[in-house]
């Protein structure tokens, strides 16, 4: 089962998401190790402690998370569980652009545009939308197609109802990835 | 701009990565010497001074250091040579903004890709040498193919070499292809 990473990629490899905004700026960098993939994509394991970083800020991830790349779609999703000290379970952020390349000296490179629209699950169970505002003020400033736009909104509203509706792999799919990552 | 780059082995023998950098225009420095495994206070990172920015830095690799990153050995990176033809033997003012401006926007293009570090630039004659250190040479030569073009950094006057680390003389021409002449650094 092959996702983007390509098949020769094997469970440990390690896994860099690096996110840009789409004026160019670098965003996110997030490093990760590869679990595997399924038919809905590929699935990575980022530990706690792993240095998260942008330009202005960083930090040591607090708890493990499972990073999920579908095999389609114009979006990267996170996931994660009650060790979490936060309140988000799952965390999509809507993105274009997104391109795996090989990294040396050994793994893999995931890079991608974030554009600033997300769409989140609480440990509540609440599930909404997020940064429609950044997104609409980028959408202007930052020149979006409007093309594209329309099309991260119709994602957008897509995966809403996708997790709302907790369908696969928004069905608990990703703790079990999360705990083949622990162990 | 400073820039560190680190990996470490897992217990499964996989790399792990951390990186980090200082943005001297913008002020702006990603750092975090806490405790692994725990979300430490991020430091002031905005309006901070190239001199603390050093010490943030230094900091930051001693705690790389301490958690068991170091960076790629040169052993296993490549020189890449961007390489510009001068009308001078010695080069004149703007030569000398040509080497500061691609100096600059290489090593800014670069470091947010982990692509590479600028080293040293130099002056022989009738040509300008900068030299970065690689993880991924191809890469690189790709990079300073985008990143000096969009700059429009006198493009068609450049040529690009790589080379192993160890082994500087055995420089090869990558670009433009294929090569006229072999590609010197002097």
């Amino acid at each position: 089962m092959t996702g983007r990473i390509p098949a020769q990629a094997q469970p440990g490899d390690m896994v860099v998401f690096r996110n840009w905004k789409y004026d160019g700026g670098a965003h996110w960098l997030v490093p990760g190790t590869y679990l595997g993939a399924d038919s809905f994509g590929d699935w990575i394991f980022q530990p706690a402690g792993s240095l998260v970083a942008r330009p202005g800020v960083a930090f040591f991830a607090a708890s493990d998370a499972v990073q999920f790349l579908p095999r389609e779609g114009d979006y990267v999703a996170t996931f994660y569980d009650d060790t979490y000290p936060g309140d988000f379970r799952i965390y999509i952020d809507l993105a274009t652009g997104i391109r795996v390349d090989p990294l040396l000296p050994a793994g893999w490179e995931v890079q991608l545009t974030d554009m600033d629209l997300d769409v989140i699950r609480t440990a509540g169970g609440r599930v909404y939308i997020d940064d429609e505002d950044e997104f609409a003020e980028h959408r202007v400033t930052m020149d979006y197609p409007e093309a594209l736009a329309a099309r991260m909104q119709a994602s957008c509203r897509s995966l809403y109802e996708q997790v709302l509706a907790q369908a696969a792999p928004f069905d608990g799919t990703a703790l079990t990835w999360l705990n083949k990552g622990r162990t | 701009m400073s820039f560190l780059r680190v990996y470490k082995k897992n217990n499964d023998g996989g790399l792990v990565f951390r990186e980090a950098w200082f943005d001297e225009d913008y002020g702006q420095f990603v750092v975090n010497h806490g405790t692994v495994g725990h979300q430490s206070t991020t430091q002031d990172s905005k309006n901070v001074t190239a001199e603390a920015a050093e010490s943030l830095m230094d900091a930051f690799a001693a705690q790389c250091a301490e958690d068991g990153y170091a960076e790629l050995p040169p052993g296993e990176q490549s020189w890449v040579v961007a390489q510009y033809a001068l009308k001078t033997a010695a080069g004149g003012d703007r030569d000398r903004y040509l080497e500061d401006k691609a100096k600059r926007t290489i090593t800014e293009y670069f470091a947010w890709r982990g692509l590479g570090t600028v080293e040293k630039t130099e002056f022989v004659p009738h040509k300008l040498n900068i030299y970065v250190m690689a993880p991924d040479a191809a890469k690189a030569v790709t990079g300073l193919k985008v990143c000096l073009r969009e700059a429009k950094l006198d493009y068609t006057k450049l040529s690009i070499g790589v080379a192993p680390h160890n082994n500087l003389a055995a420089v090869k021409q990558k670009h433009p292809l294929p090569a006229k002449t072999a590609f010197s650094l002097n």
